[in-house]
């Protein structure tokens, strides 16, 4: 149950970048995983030469990805912003995205060799001890900075001047724009921010779990389930709907036996689709506009 | 104070404005008037810059406007209540003043024009934590100038500001506009399908058609003008429309 918890919000992280670049903007990003792997490898590539603790490489895998995260927008997505509509949109960004996968899964391959890598340091295979139940430092140390992360978010689309031109611009582009914010450039900072995340959950789950170059479409599936439990664009709803998952998995688990672990989760997603494809928390139809 | 020269612009291949040439002159009302679909809210758009004209040149205190991005344009003094008032529904309403001043000058000034805003219009300080999707029409329609001036325009347009509201409603928005323009000096272009509205808070007024201006002139001229009326906007000689 608690091994639930700790997971689940390692799902709610790993979906945070996928669920902010679809809210905000639309697209949909479906190279996240391979940007997740990345943020992995830039780790792996910190602690192997130099070193250095994964949790630490944080701050400097967000500063990483985010540069990358600005040049795939001005690059493959910005484009996409002249597309008369919303449909246009989502597809195109599937397709460009798609076009990303193959480009940087063989450029980690080039880099750092098709072997499943994970970080191996000192705490890997410890546990602590939580009011009776053994629980790994790994699974324990994701759950914090999948918190943590989730609180700042939070706090910035809630109470900063930039959130509250995220939020804006999410709602009405046009209309925020008359208002005086330069959409593209929240577009574009946003998009660094989304990647940036996505770099954070690889960290995570390069000391958790492993990595390696074709991994990505794994860790995507989860982040489709969440965010599709979430409901679109409920950026704040993500880490609960994965804390959910991640219960809903342990109790399938349970059940029906660890081989089954992601059949649980597919299981769910559709199940979702049929019965409330506007996710969870979200009030209201789904509409398309 | 505002010049457009030989505009024409387009929505995609249709034509929506031919040669449009207008002035705006500091201090005055200015109103356009016309049947939907006439081009109205399609000349506002492009003075402030959601639509690009293909030819022609917008001259705002001496700058040119048509290549300029919409956001930058605000920047200028020029901020637009749009049709439909376009809230952002999520946002509370205060974050949708606040949002309003999102220009680097409005920003330094924030908190002293939101308290002027509720000055204007009390109840948006009522309602200050409400989400603006669940506010009534009129609440809406103050909000949304209230969003605008937050940005502390030279110059405002208003793009139908009556439509769906109650008449008591819209004289209460109509007399803080006139305050606002009489004590702030304060440029205003009103967009109005009500012709009786327009024309009793305008002091000049365009008429508009097919995309093209037919007629210009003091609000109480255009008012005189009994064919001219009856011609273009279908309205009789006592300014009531038929």
């Amino acid at each position: 149950m608690a091994y639930g918890v700790l997971v689940g919000a390692m799902y709610g992280l790993i979906t945070l970048g996928l669920g902010l670049l679809m809210g905000v903007m639309k697209f949909l990003n479906v190279a996240h995983g391979t940007f997740i792997i990345l943020g992995g490898y830039v780790s792996y590539w910190l602690f192997t030469r130099y070193g250095l603790n994964p949790y630490l490489s944080i701050p400097l895998v967000i500063v990483v990805m985010f540069i990358i995260g600005l040049v795939v927008y001005k690059v493959t997505l910005s484009p996409l912003l002249k597309l008369p509509n919303v449909g246009s949109r989502l597809n195109s960004s599937m397709l460009i995205t798609f076009g990303i996968i193959y480009v940087v899964d063989n450029l980690m391959t080039i880099f750092w060799k098709p072997d499943v890598r994970s970080i191996v340091a000192p705490f890997t295979g410890r546990s602590m001890d939580f009011f009776g139940t053994k629980l790994s430092v790994t699974g324990l140390c994701g759950f914090a900075v999948a918190i943590v992360i989730a609180v700042i978010l939070y706090f910035v689309l809630g109470r900063t001047q930039f959130g509250k031109h995220v939020r804006a611009a999410t709602q009405d582009a046009e209309a925020a724009s008359l208002c005086g914010i330069n959409v593209h450039r929240t577009y574009l900072i946003s998009s660094g921010i989304a990647i940036a995340l996505a770099g954070v959950a690889g960290v995570i789950i390069v000391s958790s779990y492993s990595i390696s170059p074709n991994s990505g479409l794994r860790w995507l599936l989860v982040a489709f389930v969440v965010m599709i439990l979430a409901g679109e664009g409920n950026i704040h709803a993500i880490v609960p709907a994965g804390l959910i998952l991640g219960l809903l998995e342990a109790v399938g688990v349970f059940i029906v036996g660890a081989p089954y672990r992601q059949v649980v989760a597919l299981v769910i997603f559709i199940v979702i689709l049929i019965f409330r494809p506007q996710g969870l928390f979200r009030k209201g139809r789904l509409t398309y506009g | 104070m505002l010049e457009a020269s030989n505009i024409s612009a387009f929505y995609g291949d249709i034509q929506a404005l031919w040669n449009i040439s207008l002035v705006i002159r500091g201090g005055e009302i200015v109103t356009f008037i016309g049947s939907n679909g006439a081009g109205k809210s399609t000349i506002m758009k492009t003075i402030v810059g959601l639509v690009k004209p293909k030819e022609g040149n917008i001259v705002f205190e001496g700058i040119r406007l048509e290549r300029l991005p919409a956001h930058k344009i605000v920047d200028l003094g020029i901020s637009m209540v749009p049709e439909g008032r376009r809230l952002f529904p999520e946002m509370t309403v205060l974050e949708n003043l606040e949002v309003g001043a999102s220009t680097q000058a409005a920003s330094r000034a924030r908190s002293s024009t939101v308290n002027w805003i509720h000055e204007l219009f009390p109840i948006l300080e009522e309602r200050s934590k409400q989400v603006a999707g669940t506010l009534s029409g009129g609440e809406q329609q103050m909000l949304a100038i209230g969003r605008a001036l937050m940005a502390r325009p030279k110059l405002l347009l208003i793009d139908e500001m009556s439509l769906g509201l109650s008449p008591l409603v819209v004289e209460r928005i109509l007399q803080v506009i006139q305050d606002v323009n009489r004590q702030k000096r304060l440029t205003i272009v009103l967009v109005e399908q009500d012709v009786g509205i327009a024309l009793s808070v305008a002091d000049r007024g365009y008429i508009i058609e097919h995309g093209r201006i037919v007629a210009e002139g003091d609000t109480k001229l255009l008012q005189g003008d009994g064919c001219l009326m009856e011609a273009y906007l279908g309205v009789n000689p006592k300014g009531k429309t038929g």
